[in-house]
């Protein structure tokens, strides 16, 4: 399975119309046969500088997009949907370099849409971290 | 005993200057350090266009959730202010209102419990001015991780 074009560049308009997803330094690429959002790990995003660490909220944010991302292409929304409620677990520590996430979608209800994300640096079998996201539909 | 007073209120000043104010990510966001105790602590985060989730919205959610997260780490090492480095476990947050983009945020988190290196934290996320509840949330932190720690690091006794 792959990802056309024209999905990956309306993947990217999307993010492009998020601002908080340009101070992340995101951008949607192909991984894995589906949609991912790639994060440039930036001195900004570092929680704890002395491990150069990236911050737990960070790699959550991160996870967000993937999942808005992948819930708003699959409906064929005009905008990025926000989620109603997130529960991330953090696996490995994330350092200073590129970090990706995707979502899955798990179960598309009528009005709640229920997502999983992962995180991972070098190793998608060896996510960073993992989350559940609720999202509302209106 | 008041040596010992003033110690810990001595450290919990070095965190708050640690994860506040000379924090890249606390300032590249905008936080400030209201008020803070043993246990809890109060931050607020100005609106600002460059952290919204689409033109013309509130601060995203991620915002929330980084903020937040800052926040609870910041309560922990508050309750147990000795030299040790803490890492999320796992976080948790219920968005309720959308942020809205004509009031500044106040994030409050408590750290409730600390049990077997654990630490516990809960809180909320109100806007300033009506106190309207925008998030609720909690979160876990492992302490002791591996790796320098804030006060080593601060008086230059790092690896």
């Amino acid at each position: 399975m792959t990802v056309c074009l024209p999905e990956l560049e309306r993947a990217n308009d999307l993010l492009a119309a998020s601002p908080f997803a340009h101070w992340l330094r995101t951008e949607a690429v192909e991984a894995h046969g589906r949609i991912a959002v790639r994060m440039h790990v930036d001195e900004h995003h570092i929680g704890n500088p002395f491990l150069r660490a990236v911050q737990g909220g960070i790699v959550a944010s991160l996870m967000d997009y993937a999942a808005s991302l992948t819930l708003s292409l699959y409906l064929g929304r005009a905008e990025l949907l926000r989620p109603l409620s997130v529960n991330v677990s953090y696996l490995r520590s994330v350092r200073d370099r590129d970090c990706l996430a995707d979502a899955q979608i798990v179960r598309l209800g009528r009005r709640v849409a229920t997502l999983t994300t992962r995180a991972w640096q070098d190793d998608a079998e060896k996510p960073c971290a993992v989350s559940q996201y609720t999202f509302v539909l209106s | 005993m008041a040596d010992d007073a003033d110690l810990l209120d001595q450290r919990r000043n070095d965190l708050v200057t640690l994860f506040i104010d000379d924090h890249p990510m606390a300032r590249a966001l905008g936080m400030e350090f209201v008020e803070g105790d043993w246990n809890r602590v109060v931050c607020r985060l100005p609106m600002r266009d460059d952290l919204t989730f689409r033109e013309g919205a509130g601060l995203a959610p991620g915002v929330l959730l980084t903020v937040l997260d800052g926040v609870f780490g910041l309560s922990v090492c508050m309750r147990v202010p000795v030299p040790q480095a803490i890492a999320t476990i796992e976080l948790k947050i219920d968005f309720i209102e959308d942020a809205r983009t004509d009031a500044d945020l106040v994030f409050t988190g408590e750290c409730y419990a600390i049990a077997d290196n654990v630490g516990y934290a809960r809180g909320e996320i109100t806007r300033q001015g009506d106190g309207g509840l925008v998030a609720g949330g909690s979160a876990t932190f492992m302490l002791g991780t591996r790796g320098p720690t804030f006060f080593t690091e601060a008086a230059g006794e790092g690896a």
